[in-house]
């Protein structure tokens, strides 16, 4: 019989549930630990495949995969980025070290040119309540109770390598042309 | 009337125009120092430079193509003061490098004491000239590299961001890291090292007191330029390499976010084939009760159409014998033809199902001091189909009993 972590039960509730460990969390170790055996669990079990990332976080991604949440969050980094550097801020040291305030990102998101993709988010509580279903996944967080401000994981890095990955398929065959 | 050019004239005329002359300079920092007729005349007029005055300072030299081309004595002098200089390509680099080496090779074979001096002092200035080089374009690199960080992203500019962080990158700050490498015998810092052995036993052992001074001056300027070359590699590999690193990456990322805000645009739901992450919600190991669980909870969404079901009661026969109820009846029906065919019937109109025992307690009536049953000779007999029995009867007429007076 196999011996599995005391942890085991967590892990598998909380990747399963959407959810990134984060280098953080102290069960990222566990897995980062038992790697081989857990990337064998979930794919043998669930057909899920377990990603660990050398930037410090963990997530199950699935070919089967329907869901629409990171589609709108990815929209909602961009325009935000977008604003950010148009402000003149490296948004990625931002991203690493600052603390955001919902209604200052809310009123920049307002002002924005492309104000137009976010219609869905820029509702009443829209932001918010993106926000908590992404602080529910680990990949950003409130520092306060009270939730006016947050700040952003190091699961983000997800979805600037997906940006990377865009920006190398969009790029590259303009210079292929060149 | 010719007047000699002395050295005061040409800085007074520097100080004087420096605006113009820094301006000209910049114009041509990025093209070999080589402005257009057009540009080079434009840029003197709005600054009052004098060209006759330009041309006899030889600070400019009119090419065959009529260009104007700044010459590189003052450009060095400018960059300097300016700090503001071009980016060599890396080759620059080497070639310096392999100027020091063969430099030094030909001192250490020198075996004419006169010709060491001339030796020492060209290794000396070539080493000068190597690490003033780098130095200006480290600073170069910094400051354009801040200027570079500083301009925001903008998605016009962010292709030319992304391609003038990977041109530095590569062909700069790789090969310049490359040639400061410590750890290749063939890498300066290594020949940096032996020329400052090599200098210190000289001057230590040299009986000629001008060779060893010579010789001393060497071996500390080595160890200045090795200490320089450590510094500036540091800076290069910890705070350059990072921020063009930087740079690149986040116009990188802005880029594909600007693609991909496109593609929404074009299309509201465009196919993005993010991670696949999972949805939120509650998956479940598969446990033992699980099955049980699910069917409890999908019981719930399944609305069946409303069925009605009979409710199946057991038929319990609670017909009991009542001889007056019977009398009563059957005096009622007085008289009847045929007895039996009459309790059958009787028993029908009763109970669902007739029984032998049910039959007799009815057809016993006939033995009553009340009746009178008339027995037909010859009478036919019939077969009565009973639940559990069949019989076969005789037909009997039934009358009242009438008492006759006494």
């Amino acid at each position: 019989m196999y011996n599995y972590p005391p942890e085991h039960r967590d892990i598998v509730a909380a990747l399963t549930n959407g959810q990134f460990i984060l280098y953080t969390q102290p069960n990222y170790a566990v897995v980062e630990q038992n790697e081989p055996f857990y990337h064998d669990f979930f794919k043998a079990t669930f057909g899920f495949d377990l990603h660990l990332r050398s930037e410090g976080y963990i997530f199950l991604s699935s070919d089967e995969a329907t869901e629409k949440d990171s589609r709108n969050f990815l929209i909602f980094l961009a325009v935000l980025c977008r604003e950010l550097s148009i402000n003149g801020r490296d948004f990625k040291e931002d991203f690493e070290l600052k603390k955001f305030q919902v209604e200052d990102i809310k009123n920049l998101l307002e002002k924005s040119s492309k104000k137009d993709l976010l219609e869905h988010i820029l509702t009443e509580n829209g932001i918010l309540k993106l926000l908590n279903e992404w602080s529910k996944r680990k990949v950003v967080e409130f520092t306060d109770t009270q939730q006016t401000q947050f700040k952003f994981t190091n699961a983000v890095n997800l979805f600037f390598e997906y940006a990377l990955e865009f920006a190398d398929q969009r790029i590259a065959p303009i210079n292929d042309e060149m | 009337m010719y007047r000699p050019v002395t050295p005061e004239d040409i800085l007074r005329f520097m100080s004087k125009n420096l605006q113009g002359l820094r301006l000209l300079f910049e114009a041509g920092r990025r093209q070999g120092y080589v402005l257009e007729q057009a540009v080079f005349e434009k840029i003197c007029s709005e600054n009052v430079l004098d060209l006759g005055e330009l041309l006899r300072f030889r600070f400019v030299k009119q090419q065959p193509t009529q260009d104007y081309k700044l010459r590189k004595e003052y450009t060095d002098f400018l960059a300097f003061i300016f700090e503001s200089a071009a980016l060599n390509l890396p080759d620059r680099f080497k070639f310096h490098a392999e100027a020091i080496r063969g430099q030094f090779n030909d001192l250490q074979q020198e075996i004419d004491a006169a010709k060491l001096h001339d030796h020492i002092t060209s290794l000396q200035n070539q080493l000068d000239d190597f690490l003033t080089e780098i130095d200006i374009q480290t600073r170069q690199l910094l400051r354009d590299t801040e200027a570079l960080k500083a301009s925001g992203e903008h998605e016009a500019s962010l292709p030319a961001r992304i391609a003038t962080a990977t041109r530095w990158l590569d062909s700069f700050i790789h090969p310049l890291t490359q040639v400061l490498q410590a750890n290749s015998p063939d890498a300066i810092v290594a020949q940096l090292h032996r020329i400052n052995v090599y200098s210190h036993q000289k001057s230590l052992f040299e009986t000629d007191p001008e060779l060893a001074r010579l010789f001393r001056h060497l071996y500390g300027e080595a160890l200045r330029v090795s200490e320089e070359l450590t510094r500036l590699s540091n800076q290069i590999v910890r705070e350059l390499m990072p921020m063009l690193e930087r740079i690149r990456t986040s116009s990188k990322i802005m880029a594909g976010f600007y693609h991909l805000l496109e593609a929404v645009r074009q299309n509201p739901v465009p196919n993005i084939p993010f991670y696949g992450l999972l949805s939120r919600r509650n998956r479940r190991v598969y446990s033992t009760d699980w099955k049980a669980r699910a069917d409890m909870l999908l019981d719930n969404f399944i609305i069946e159409p409303e069925r009605f079901v009979e409710e199946a009661v057991e038929a319990t026969d609670d017909w009991l014998p009542d001889t007056n109820h019977f009398k009563n009846c059957l005096n009622a029906d007085l008289p009847v033809d045929d007895f039996y065919a009459w309790c059958y019937d009787f028993l029908k109109s009763e109970t669902p199902v007739v029984t032998l025992h049910k039959f007799f307690s009815v057809s016993k009536l006939l033995l009553d001091t009340d009746f009178e049953a008339d027995f037909l000779e010859n009478s036919y007999r019939f077969d009565l189909e009973l639940k559990d029995a069949t019989l076969s009867l005789p037909k009997i007429k039934l009358y009242r009993h009438v008492q006759l007076p006494t």
